[in-house]
């Protein structure tokens, strides 16, 4: 879209100002300048549709659009994050002090109530009257949801409550169909930001340039990163994130002072730093800065730093405590009815076909450990232990160790001492590493693998 | 707006169109008032009659009015409320309250709110009530005081009166009811509802002091009286406006376009919908700001581009904003809904089933059972000893066993990719299967080869190993 920002009523350099600060959003600003309808002279003013909402995926520029309009233009305006708001009373206090200054959020009652906000809204509106319409921007509105059940339904329809030129804005990733209460309510206009094409991603993307190169090569590098990460993630901060993170990475060759390199040596180059950085997106567990040094790291010493990460492999248990933890493990993957198959001598064939029920039919593994009484582990553990072992106090206190070490976890409460129930926290991978070193076949007892 | 009569010199056009502007966003937004609510005659009339009787003679009444969201029972109300007011010592007498289930979610706030409407604060104000029960017994007493004759009548509208019941003990309700049953001060209850069932959510003590009286409005009209409503909202009046000319002109655009084949469609379309005028507002709203100076009369395509923007699927708009691998995550839970048959299924299951199929696309042969902990969707791998190919997709694992004997044609799909992104060729072996049987006669094993050399012939053995020495099986080259 490249038409610029028109629209009667605003300063036309004004208008272009704005739609700089706003690439590749052009025609929804457009559209909701046009909805926001023309400034008026004082004494008349348009009136607004009670409520809009907008929707679209994250970083598509919902609130960055409506901000920079309504701050750039000048319109009275309050904007609320949903998130900042833990209580409606701050919500309410946030709408006030922004519409009407600082005096009036000390009206509100403690714990204000939505008639109260509705009330004190009311007196003070005719004491400023505004010549334009009031916008109470509300993002991440999908949490309204969770508060009060009667601010969604309020909000919508504030206009007709307050009898007052307000339109509340909402703006949300999900959509309107997900808010709909139960007996419905007043519905706003709804809105649709797109997300941006990856012709758009690459426009914005090359604007923030590094001053000490040229935007031709930034650009370059853009095109790059987006051919690898497009089809992963669309997010453009994440993008912006990635830029930023890998970029210094690029210009490596280019600082070595090699000369003039063409981008093509520098694809080769970049291209498996950047699949690893696949691994990393949207999961920033670490730092950019910790993450570069662990960069450095695993090309000095590939899989000794994997291997550094998990504490398991170098974990040592006492002879018993590795089966109570085996039979733990298999309490917790097989079902119920099948220790008879593996634990009884002569159990008959039982085939896995017959045994199937429909809920069983995923695989125990993806469904997570499940909860098992102590008795059940106990019989387990009493079955795959090779000698015979006396019911002692020391096998009790061992589970309660491995309880302490977090490779079991107790369900219930501490004080359900009859009939206390665990779950199995330990992944396949280690329970298996902990059965070898006890030669015991752990796979030939698990329902999942059979 | 300036009512400026400038009959002789037109005005520049974009003067015009800020007075359409004006003109019409308040007629859409403001939910200005009508002259008279159209189609609902009787009702007006019968709710005139009982408001009437509170105000003048000093009955007491108590009424519900229940439709549908959006078609006008507020307008109803506030129409005959004007009409009332209008009336001499009407205005002068009738005290208003109104209050808005949404507002006032308790009776505490209520009360509140019925005391600050009644300005009764100042009496109030120099006694403490300890209790609610107290506040409420003060109130009753000061409504109680009057008889018919002497005392100011009081209208209660209680917006939203189902969620007032569900107030603790519907208290609020009781009391307004049983004071309007009682001849003491003249009260009329007018409760706005959009819940037909609404009777069902009183007490019995309560409903048996509600008057039973009820006013309902639904939506009657037929589709000429729908298109007769577009044309009076976007309609400009000639006496007031004040350009002859522009305003000539818009109506006759806006006559021919309700008479357009393609407009009337759309306009059935909404109407087929849904017949609230609220929607039908915001249709409206969005055609009206695309008229401009450049653009001074509403074409129908106008029309037709803001049906498209507000009838436009969320869902797909939501969809079409993921990026492939999001997508194919989507397409994961899609798949493992319907296996399960709707039940709940966790993020290790869905990544899963978004691993198995990317495998087989992208061409890596791996062992299972290695790691992860995954025991999902069995690929066929082509070296290691193996209880058996498994079906894949999952498609296959709903359906029943069949004995064995009862043999079927299944296909086992190859393909062969001698490197990564090499050419991909597809071959097709027939085989019958003896364990486990596929739906339909289409049991697909997805076997994914990487190199040439573990080809064809090094699965055709795996599979002929396998099904050795099984009754039934035949195995096609």
């Amino acid at each position: 879209m490249t038409a610029s920002l028109q629209h009667p009523g605003y300063d036309p350099e004004r208008l272009l100002c704005v739609a700089e600060k706003m690439p590749c959003r052009v025609s929804q600003a457009g559209t909701l300048l046009s909805l926001m309808g023309e400034r008026l002279q004082i004494s008349s003013m348009n009136e607004f549709y009670p409520s809009i909402f907008l929707y679209g995926h994250r970083s598509t520029g919902k609130s960055h659009v409506i901000n920079t309009l309504l701050m750039d233009l000048e319109l009275p305006h309050a904007t609320v994050s949903c998130v900042e708001c833990v209580s409606v009373g701050l919500m309410f206090e946030r709408v006030l002090l922004a519409l009407f200054g600082p005096d009036t959020s000390t009206l509100l009652p403690r714990s204000p109530s939505l008639s109260d906000f509705v009330r004190i809204y009311r007196q003070q509106a005719p004491l400023s009257p505004a010549n334009q319409t009031r916008y109470i921007v509300i993002e991440k509105a999908e949490l309204l949801r969770d508060m009060d059940s009667n601010l969604l339904p309020v909000l919508v329809r504030l206009q007709e409550l307050v009898d007052d030129n307000v339109t509340v804005i909402l703006l949300s990733e999900i959509v309107w169909d997900r808010f709909r209460p139960n007996t419905g309510c007043f519905e706003p206009l709804i809105l649709y930001f797109p997300d941006y094409s990856k012709g758009d991603l690459q426009q914005i993307l090359s604007q923030d340039i590094h001053p000490s190169y040229s935007p031709e090569l930034y650009s370059a590098f853009i095109n790059i990163l987006l051919g690898v990460f497009y089809s992963v993630c669309r997010d453009l901060r994440e993008l912006r994130h990635l830029a930023a993170l890998n970029f210094s990475k690029f210009c490596e060759p280019l600082k070595e002072g090699k000369g003039r390199i063409d981008t093509h040596k520098l694809w080769r180059n970049i291209e498996p730093h950047l699949k690893k950085a696949m691994q990393t997106v949207y999961l920033r567990d670490v730092s950019s800065v910790q993450w570069e040094q662990q960069l450095q790291q695993t090309e000095e010493k590939e899989c000794a730093a994997l291997k550094g990460l998990s504490a398991h492999a170098h974990v040592e248990l006492p002879y018993y405590s590795k089966f109570l933890l085996i039979a733990a493990y298999l309490a917790s993957y097989n079902p119920a009815r099948t220790d008879r198959r593996f634990f009884l001598k002569h159990h008959g064939k039982i085939k896995k076909t017959n045994f199937l029920k429909k809920h069983e039919k995923t695989s125990n593994h993806l469904l997570g450990p499940k909860p098992f009484p102590l008795d059940r582990l106990l019989a387990i553990f009493y079955s795959v232990v090779d000698s015979r072992v006396a019911p002692s106090a020391s096998v009790f206190s061992q589970i309660s160790s491995l309880v302490t070490l977090q490779l079991l976890t107790q369900l219930g409460h501490d004080d359900q001492l009859d009939a206390p129930k665990y779950k199995c926290a330990v992944a396949l991978d280690f329970i298996r590493a902990i059965s070898r070193t006890v030669n015991f076949d752990i796979v030939k007892y698990l329902y999942d693998f059979l | 707006m300036s009512k400026r009569k400038l009959k002789d010199s037109p005005m520049p056009i974009g003067e015009c169109i800020s007075q359409v502007q004006t003109l019409l966003r308040e007629r859409l937004c403001h939910q200005q008032l009508p002259q008279r609510p159209e189609g609902v005659d009787s009702q007006h009339k019968h709710l005139m009659e009982l408001l009437k009787r509170t105000a003048v003679h000093g009955e007491s009444n108590s009424v519900l009015i229940i439709g549908p969201r959006g078609t006008g029972k507020t307008q109803l109300l506030r129409c005959v409320l004007a009409e009332l007011l209008a009336e001499e010592d009407v205005d002068k007498t009738l005290l208003q309250v109104h209050l808005n289930g949404l507002l006032q979610t308790d009776d505490r706030i209520a009360l509140k709110e019925i005391t600050r409407q009644l300005s009764l604060e100042n009496v109030v104000g120099d006694q403490v009530f300890g209790s609610f029960a107290e506040n409420l017994a003060f109130l009753l007493e000061a409504l109680k005081k009057g008889d018919r004759s002497s005392s100011r009548p009081v209208l209660f509208i209680l917006d939203e009166f189902d969620l007032f019941a569900h107030h603790k003990n519907q208290t609020l309700l009781y009391n307004l009811l049983d004071v309007s049953q009682s001849a003491q001060t003249p009260v009329a209850v007018v409760g706005l509802t959009c819940r037909l069932d609404v009777l069902e959510l009183l007490e019995k003590r309560v409903k048996s002091r509600f008057s039973h009286r009820q006013i309902h409005l639904l939506p009657s009209l037929s589709f000429s009286q729908y298109l007769q409503a577009v044309q009076a909202q976007l309609h400009l009046p000639d006496t007031t406006f004040p350009d002859t000319t522009f305003c000539y002109d818009w109506n006759a655009s806006l006559k021919a376009l309700c008479e357009d084949k393609s407009v009337e469609a759309v306009l059935l379309r909404h109407f087929n919908s849904t017949k609230d005028f609220r929607s039908l507002h915001r249709l409206l709203m969005a055609i009206l700001c695309r008229v401009s100076v450049n653009n001074p009369t509403i074409k129908p395509a106008d029309l037709l581009d803001a049906s498209r923007l507000l009838s436009a699927d969320a869902m797909t708009n939501v969809l079409h904003g993921l990026s492939i691998l999001e997508l194919c995550l989507v397409i994961a839970m899609k798949h493992l809904n319907d296996i399960y048959d709707g039940e709940p299924f966790n993020l290790q299951m869905v990544y899963n089933g978004l691993r198995a199929p990317a495998a087989a696309g992208g061409g890596a042969s791996r062992g299972r059972g290695g790691g992860g902990g995954g025991a999902g969707p069995a690929r066929v791998p082509t070296g290691e000893a193996h209880a058996g190919p498994q079906p894949d997709h999952g498609g296959a694992a709903e359906v029943p066993p069949v004995p064995h004997r009862c043999q079927a044609v299944g296909r086992l799909r190859l393909r062969l990719g001698p490197e990564e992104g090499g050419r991909e060729e597809r071959r097709v072996l027939h085989l019958g299967l003896p364990r486990r049987v596929c739906s339909g006669g289409g049991l697909v094993l997805c076997v994914t080869v990487r190199h040439l050399s573990q080809s064809l012939r090094q699965l055709y053995q795996h599979a002929e190993r396998f099904y050795q020495g099984k009754p039934g099986v035949k195995l096609v080259r």
